[in-house]
């Protein structure tokens, strides 16, 4: 095993005696226990890690956690994810990860040719150049130019994702020094309380830096909390996840990447308190000058982890540059570490230097700036220049800087909370709340420790007061003084020349020039230059650089950052797995779906099964041995049309309606009278929307005097029940009437065919079946084959038709003693493919083809529906607007298309003369008629029933189809067979 | 490997929907020994039937299959009485139970309730959110009595599976 | 989402109901205009600011509700309640 050349040989919170081999790009590395990919990748030396996004430029790693702009990687194999940045991913065994946008190797990259036609590649290019017509020349070798990860093409199984919902009092994002602090106070008050944090362990800046508490290092004033809070069964810490979205009403949306339940991959956490804690800490804000994007040059506080955490220094001539007072403490830990820091160069002046340089024995450039980072795949030295332009060369392979600081407020913002600018901070920090939550620490813009913990107290004693939980007591921790933060804005160098590469936005690739370029062109305002720039878009979503652009933005148009404002602060924080959003819910169950009783023999026949709405599954049509699909169906429809068929109609929605009301309920709700209906029998309805569209049509029964069975279209069932509960509870509150949804209470097998009779009475049955004791449209309670059961004599399928209704508890039994009674009359099961076809020679409606949302019954010809009577049923009112209007409306007509046997897509238009103009008509269904050995359609058209016997022509994209126009019934125009 | 929780489907059980007036339903049902409950979404129980307060003027009986028959004729649910309504849903859902020390974990998983005792009590029983659909929750000693419509059996099955075991 | 108080049940998860949209004033009578009607018919309001609104608890208990809720913040001034002789509940969280 070779030393990683960069590892310091003692310090950092890492498990040195476990060596992991992991793999980089197809190489072979070590590193330990605690590493992450990024730190491992630098002890090892591995600088160039990455290519940029549109120039192809080389790239290092420039951070140490989420708010790494540069290097994003590809994991492969069992861990196998897209797109994320190698500071966030945890070295473990057999990790094997390669650099996302460079091809073949960072080393090699081909594309990076696009930095020589970087002129051509300014700001907006993607919007000048994707344009009507020509874009799609330029579109495939863009997008594999620009790609990011490719994501894994199949579910992995080691990979089993579940979301769970949590509900708590306080919820802590966060787990620094007050974060720790807030959770450690609302947990001994008895709240129930959770932490999260994104890194593997807490402690945020408290690992990152050399800090004491109490005389000791910070670590066991962590270990003390985290000892106290595993010990309480009300508190749940949530390590190595991320609050990545703030919802409404303080619901946060988590991802927890390592669960310590091992069959649990991630996990998706809503969790839900009574009072949200953001303390989310600061990132650091990079510096704008000419190759600012060089491998080496990385932010300060990241070198500052990289030590502290993981004993490594990714240099051997460190400088340091900074606008800010709180890169100092880098320096005095790199000193106490033993290695030499080159310089610092500080844009401020002396006079405002100082604590923070004492005791520092290293050159400090005051009032400097630098301008140019040199070397190409790596940084070898860097330009600087005085105030008065004096310039000198040094020698670097480590730059360290430090734009100051931006309060995290992603997760604020998200909760709808108002960001104000502060100029002490040259940054945005959290200003109105819109939920229940507060800010504490950095994210408050509270960047000294001692007085951020000593408010965090105050805060959460007041949040546990209002939540009615009594404040504990406890002690604050003792810190070292230390100097207050300060800074002063440079939003980029001075001295900077057009073409000069300073990068605002590393991840996109977005240069000072092209902010200016944008503001040039009109685009001038934060939300404009973030469109048209890119910038603070993808993955990071600017966490580094945004503030940047804003403070550019104020620049260049004269204006205060605050003037500026921010754009919108958008979820997820950090890229999440899709997986740990959809949890459970994938595979056999990515959609909800419904099973009858006879699902299973359905299967067992080798039915092809769909869903017909509701979620219903359903057998589509039989397959038979040698034959397509059509021959199937034609098989069945044969059937029903002179031998017999069955088919299980349990999915169709039902409704038990009764009391005082009922009826007068039932009369309000159909645009037909009811009234007159007697005991015992049923009748076909339709209901209207206040709109005046049809919305639903359905049998009701009349069982007793206020007591009605109606039955409701299986996809519109919830839609029915919804409409009539909101009549009864919101607009009729006090009719007695009840309604109990009874669909799962009643399975239906339905016999149909001209020798259905034979069947049902091969079943046996107490009922007196023939036509007389029996007509079309009564209902009678009684037996078949020795179960109970109700028996409706209606008919979907214009043929005799009894649809058997049983409880489900008998409807295996009776669908296998009608299989075997009628299987001498040779009776087939039927699929819902060939009730299409029966519907439709028909002419029977069909809500989703011809009933749309924007049809009344007199467009169906229906006309007879309602009522002359009824005034009041719903939907009259504007049915009887609509046609005052006098205006021509499509209507229900049937099509003989000359198709030469071919079925007409449905939905496709008919247009006048065929021509690409607006349509007068669309097919709503087509099929193969067994009756009329021909192709039929059914279909709506202007004025269709005054143009029977037209020829119209239907279009079906390039080719054009003539048809004539006829009346919407196909077989037994007169009924007589369905009563027969 | 997967949690520490035990998922049963039961067999049959009688069930019966009663919407009405509090006072007529008190009096339907009393001769059964039951008596309404007195805080909404809360269950009574008597000699292993339950009586479940799960709307305004919504109640559901359940009771051992055995009593089924006995129930109907009873209650007598296709006699529509002017104040109150009985309909027979025995078939209409499907129960399962689940148990043991990582439940709650199960039901966290399941459904958006807040299952806190304080929230969700000893006697608790709701129609709320089970996996994207709607479904009767309750309280039992040693964990959860869950109610779905019968015809997403096997997709709860699969789910309550796939939860359980961490596997798919 | 949101958390929405149902009279019946208390608070519970926004997944739990079916939003209606806004509260329609009550159904005019057969007498109105036409044009009444079709204002009645076809124009909700849409605040920037409150608004009242039907919800359905279509998963939990069925009961349709009205509450007022603020479009931009979600804040939730008022809410239906049940009548004092309906029942108790138990312990309100969240």
């Amino acid at each position: 095993m070779i030393k990683a050349p960069f590892r310091l040989p003692s310090g950092g919170m890492i498990d040195r005696r476990k060596h992991i081999e992991f793999e980089f790009n197809g190489k072979a590395y070590f590193g330990h226990e605690g590493d992450t990919l990024a730190s491992a990748l630098l002890a090892n030396g591995v600088f160039l890690t990455a290519r940029s996004f549109k120039y192809h430029r080389p790239r290092g790693i420039m951070g140490a956690g989420v708010e790494e702009p540069s290097c994003l990687v590809e994991l492969l194999g069992e861990n196998a994810a897209g797109n994320h940045p190698a500071t966030t991913i945890r070295l473990r065994p057999g990790l094997a990860a390669k650099s996302v946008n460079c091809w073949p190797s960072p080393n090699f990259d081909l594309l990076s040719i696009n930095q020589l036609f970087s002129r051509f590649l300014p700001a907006g290019f993607y919007y000048k150049t994707f344009m009507w017509p020509n874009w799609h020349l330029f579109e495939p070798s863009i997008r594999q130019a620009a790609g990011l990860a490719a994501a894994p093409d199949e579910q992995i199984p080691a990979q089993h994702y579940e979301t769970r919902y949590w509900h708590g009092d306080v919820l802590i994002v966060g787990g620094g020094p007050c974060g720790l602090l807030a959770a450690l106070v609302a947990s001994r008050s008895g709240a129930r309380v959770m932490i999260i944090d994104e890194n593997p362990h807490p402690g945020g800046y408290l690992r990152a830096s050399q800090t004491m508490m109490n005389g000791k290092p910070a670590l066991d004033w962590i270990t003390a909390i985290r000892t106290e809070l595993d010990a309480n069964s009300e508190v749940t810490q949530l390590w190595d996840s991320t609050g990545w979205g703030y919802r409404e009403n303080n619901l946060l949306m988590v991802t927890e990447r390592n669960p310590s339940e091992a069959h649990v991959f991630q996990r998706g956490w809503k969790a839900r308190a009574r009072h949200v804690i953001l303390a989310t800490g600061a990132i650091e804000r990079n510096l704008v000058f000419t190759n600012n994007d060089r491998p080496g040059i990385m932010l300060a506080s990241a070198v500052q982890r990289y030590l502290n955490e993981f004993g490594v220094i990714p240099g051997r001539l460190p400088i340091i540059f900074t606008n800010n007072n709180s890169a100092y403490q880098l320096a005095h830990e790199l000193q106490a570490a033993g290695t030499k820091v080159t310089a610092i160069v500080d844009s401020r002046p002396t006079d405002v230097i100082g604590s923070e340089k004492n005791g520092l024995e290293i050159p400090i450039y005051a009032a400097h700036q630098i301008s140019t980072a040199h070397g190409g795949k790596h940084l070898h030295a860097v330009s600087i220049h005085a105030k008065d332009g004096v310039t000198k060369k040094l020698d670097c392979d480590l730059l360290a800087v430090s734009g100051g600081w931006n309060p995290a407020v992603h997760l604020f913002s998200q909760s709808r909370s108002d960001l104000a600018y502060d100029e002490g901070l040259a940054s945005f920090v959290p200003d109105k709340q819109a939920q229940k939550l507060s800010c504490v620490g950095a994210a408050a813009g509270m960047m000294n420790m001692a007085s951020a913990m000593d408010k965090t107290v105050s805060a959460i004693t007041t949040i546990l007061g209002e939540l009615g939980f009594e404040s504990p007591t406890f002690t604050l921790p003792e810190l070292v003084p230390s100097p207050n933060y300060h800074l002063y804005p440079l939003w980029h160098v001075d001295g900077m020349k057009p073409g000069d590469k300073a990068f605002v936005d590393i991840q996109n690739d977005v240069t000072l020039d092209d902010i200016g370029l944008a503001m040039r062109e009109g685009f001038d305002t934060v939300e404009h230059v973030k469109r048209y720039t890119t910038a603070g878009m993808g993955i990071d979503q600017g966490k580094v650089g945004n503030v940047n652009v804003i403070g550019n933005i104020a620049k260049i148009s004269k204006k205060q950052p605050g003037d500026i404002g921010t754009t919108t602060f958008r979820a997820p924080f950090t890229p999440v797995d899709f997986g740990s959003i959809a949890g459970q819910r994938n595979g056999a169950t990515v959609l909800p779906f419904r099973h009858t009783p006879i699902t299973q023999w359905n299967k067992e026949q080798g039915a092809i099964m769909y869903e017909a709405g509701a979620r219903w599954q359903r057998p589509g049509y039989f397959p038979i041995v040698g034959g397509s699909m059509q021959d199937a169906i034609n098989t069945e429809a044969n059937a029903v049309r002179f031998g017999v068929g069955v088919y299980d109609g349990s999915p169709l929605g039902k409704f038990d309606i009764s009391g005082r009301d009922a009826a007068a309920f039932i009369d309000l709700l159909y645009t037909n009278d009811f009234n007159d209906l007697e005991i015992g029998m049923g009748r076909y309805g339709i209901m209207l929307n206040d709109d005046g569209m049809i919305l639903d049509d359905g049998v009701t029964f009349k069982l007793a005097e206020n007591h009605y069975l109606m039955s409701a279209s299986t996809g519109f069932a919830d839609l029915v029940f919804r409409h009539m509960e909101y009549l009864l509870q919101v607009e009729c509150p006090n009719w007695q009437v009840w309604i109990t949804p009874v669909t799962s209470q009643w399975c239906n097998a339905t016999i149909c065919g001209p020798k259905a009779r034979d069947v049902l009475a091969a079943l046996g049955t107490s009922v007196d079946i023939s036509n007389k004791a029996f007509p079309f449209m009564a209902m009678r309670d009684g037996s078949v084959a020795d179960m109970p059961a109700r028996i409706c004599r209606v008919s979907f399928t214009g043929e005799v038709s009894f649809e058997i209704n049983v409880w489900p508890r008998h409807a295996e039994a009776l669908w296998l003693r009608i299989m075997e009674a009628g299987t001498p009359f040779g009776i087939v099961p039927v699929g819902s493919e060939t009730s299409h076809v029966l519907r439709v020679e028909k002419g029977f409606l069909s809500l989703g083809h011809e009933v749309d949302g924007t049809v009344d019954p007199f467009d169906l010809g229906m006309g007879w529906i309602m009522s002359s009577k009824k005034s009041h049923s719903i939907g009259r009112r504007s049915v009887d607007i609509r046609r005052s209007s006098g205006k021509q409306r499509r209507e229900l007509i049937g099509l003989i298309p000359e198709s030469g046997g071919e079925l007409v897509p449905e939905g496709a238009p008919i247009t006048p003369n065929g021509d690409r103009i607006a349509s007068e008509g669309f097919v709503s269904a087509c099929v193969w008629s067994v009756v009329n050995k021909q192709v039929i359609a059914l279909g709506l058209l202007i004025n269709g029933r005054a143009r029977i016997g037209e020829t119209v022509i239907i279009r079906d994209q390039e080719r054009t189809i003539k048809a004539i126009v006829t009346k919407p019934c196909f077989h037994d125009p007169m009924g007589h067979r369905l009563r027969g | 490997m997967g949690y520490q929780a035990t998922i049963k489907k039961l067999g049959f059980s009688a069930i019966f929907d009663i919407k009405g007036d509090a006072s007529a339903a008190s009096k339907r049902i009393s001769h059964l020994g039951l008596v309404l409950p007195s805080e909404v979404n809360t269950a009574t129980e008597k000699d292993g039937q339950y009586l479940c307060w799960v709307g305004e003027n919504h109640w559901l009986l359940l009771a051992p299959a055995e009593k089924e028959n006995q129930l109907l004729e009873t209650l007598a649910p296709h006699d529509p009485a002017m104040d109150c309504r009985i309909v027979l849903l025995s078939d209409a859902y499907t129960f399962f139970t689940v148990t043991g020390n990582q439940a709650d974990e199960i039901l966290a998983i399941a459904s958006p309730l807040d299952i806190r005792l304080i929230n969700f009590p000893k006697n608790a029983a709701t129609y709320s959110e089970l996996f994207g659909i709607g479904g009767l929750i309750m309280r039992r000693r040693n964990g959860y009595l869950i109610a779905v419509e019968r015809s997403y059996t096997d997709m709860i099955a699969i789910y309550f599976e796939k939860v359980v075991t961490g596997k798919g | 989402m949101l958390i929405l108080p149902c009279p019946f049940c208390g608070q519970r998860d926004e997944s739990e109901f079916v939003n209606a949209g806004p509260t329609k004033p009550s159904r005019p009578d057969a007498n109105v205009s036409d044009a009444e009607w079709v204002d009645w018919l076809t124009v909700p309001e849409n605040p920037i600011g409150y608004i009242e609104e039907k919800w359905w608890h279509a998963k939990g208990c069925g009961k349709w509700f009205t509450i007022k809720r603020h479009t931009v913040t979600h804040e939730i001034v008022t809410a239906d309640v049940m009548p004092d002789d309906v029942g108790k509940r138990t312990g309100e969280t969240t």
